[in-house]
């Protein structure tokens, strides 16, 4: 069952296919779409909107459809996540683009044409599956690597035309991001987000799942007696973890229609502050301090992932208006 | 791969898979947006392929810039996507060949296509119109 409240962006330079896509978008159940002709508007609706899922088209006039998913991806929209699900919708497409849109970790590759029902199936799909997504800086570094070859000669593109039928993102366990140390979080060892849980919207569930990572894979590699960068490292991921719940849940909407919800977990997130700020600054040679914030937040964890701030996905209660 | 003139003009059915729809609303708003905006694209394409004032120029003369080439070719792909979502197969096959044309800075296919364009389109108008006026669309 998807979940309402999703916010779906679709962003074409054909206004038949941005139309199509559009209202395509809006049958979607539970799905509020957002339409866009050019990279510019787009780039506005991501700064201005808690956008769950992008669909663009690849070659438009500046900012290009991988400039776009770039800025998504390394955390470049005041409203936008950097983690949502994006599915490229194109015709043609070169090596040079599709592998940096891979290095971008896009969700899915679609060719053009494609009927409503498939791409209402397709994003249904992605709206219920969640993808680890890296941290924002990693995709920023990344982009370092890239910038010398943004623009593809034109040398090479004409020879290079393709058809891409459809390329299926990668299985999830080798998109999942290991820590330094080689070892994959272990959602069971720490914290762990329930299978079918949900808050009842879909950004916060995804922002406690990312949050349960990262604080995981910071005490797997504490707990583990790894090299000071990589615990360090882990730290900042978890920390960003936070920032990320604290600021996706200022920007939801229409509060009001789960007024004891929001109490509730507004109150959650009170307690969770102070939590984060020692996080930061807490000295990590100092075992026992940092052993003991982890219990907090171990404790924390337990207190808010339980009824009634999360339910079983398919409760009738988990309904976010 | 079927030769152009082999292809249906317009294949409804094409459009109403695509749109999940077969209502005259959904037809005559897919029909009569692709009308409209087709026309701009071939518009630009036609003046591509437009013999400069000089007469010493060939039709393709204007196109011969790698970076009109590429509009060309955006042109055409843009164009090409637009048929795809309304089954305008004819005019879709010579868009792919304009395509890869332009892409590949093969002038003389290029231009032979554009010539082609001048019969192709015509066609594909009045399929439009009629469909559209099949459907209760008056404006056309």
């Amino acid at each position: 069952m998807l979940l309402k409240n999703f916010n779906v962006l679709v962003v074409d330079d054909v206004v038949l296919m941005c139309d199509f896509l559009y209202g395509v978008a809006k049958k979607v159940p539970g799905c509020y779409a957002f339409k866009a002709l050019d990279g510019k508007t787009a780039a506005e609706t991501l700064e201005n909107e808690a956008i769950d899922l992008l669909i663009t088209d690849i070659e438009m006039k500046g900012p290009t459809g991988l400039e776009l998913i770039y800025r998504v991806r390394s955390g470049g929209f005041a409203s936008t996540a950097h983690d949502i699900p994006i599915i490229i919708f194109s015709g043609n497409a070169y090596l040079e683009l599709i592998q940096q849109s891979i290095s971008y970790d896009v969700n899915d590759f679609l060719a053009k044409p494609i009927t409503a029902d498939q791409l209402i199936r397709k994003i249904q799909h992605h709206l219920q599956t969640e993808k680890q997504i890296k941290s924002a800086a990693h995709y920023r570094a990344l982009n370092s690597d890239f910038s010398a070859k943004t623009a593809v000669p034109d040398e090479n593109r004409k020879v290079s035309v393709a058809i891409v039928r459809e390329l299926n993102p990668k299985p999830e366990a080798e998109t999942e991001e290991p820590d330094i140390s080689g070892k994959k979080a272990d959602k069971k060892d720490f914290l762990f987000w329930p299978e079918h849980a949900t808050t009842g919207y879909f950004q916060i569930d995804r922002r406690l799942r990312n949050f349960a990572f990262n604080i995981s894979c910071f005490h797997n590699v504490f707990v583990g007696n790894c090299k000071p960068v990589a615990i360090e490292s882990e730290r900042k991921r978890a920390c960003e973890a936070c920032d990320y719940l604290f600021h996706i849940t200022k920007n939801i909407k229409h509060k009001e229609r789960r007024h004891q919800f929001w109490l509730l977990f507004n109150q959650r997130l009170e307690k969770l502050k102070p939590l984060a700020a020692e996080l930061n600054s807490v000295n990590i040679k100092h075992h026992s301090q940092v052993l003991v914030l982890l219990k907090r937040l171990s404790y924390w964890w337990m207190q808010t992932c339980n009824r009634p701030i999360i339910q079983k996905n398919d409760d009738d209660g988990a309904d976010n208006g | 791969m079927a030769e152009p003139a082999t292809l249906p003009v317009l294949d409804l059915n094409v459009l109403i898979a695509m749109y999940g729809d077969d209502s005259a609303e959904t037809i005559t708003l897919a029909l009569s947006g692709f009308r409209r905006e087709a026309t701009h694209y071939v518009q630009q394409l036609q003046d591509v392929g437009q013999p400069s004032a000089r007469k010493d120029h060939a039709p393709t003369d204007n196109v011969q810039t790698d970076n009109a080439l590429a509009d060309t070719a955006r042109l055409c792909h843009s164009l090409k996507s637009m048929c795809g979502l309304v089954g305008a197969a004819k005019l879709m096959q010579l868009c792919i060949a304009l395509e890869q044309a332009a892409w590949q800075q093969d002038l003389p296919t290029l231009q032979s296509g554009l010539l082609k364009l001048a019969g192709v389109w015509p066609e594909t108008l009045a399929m439009l119109n009629l469909i559209l006026l099949q459907h209760g669309y008056t404006d056309v």
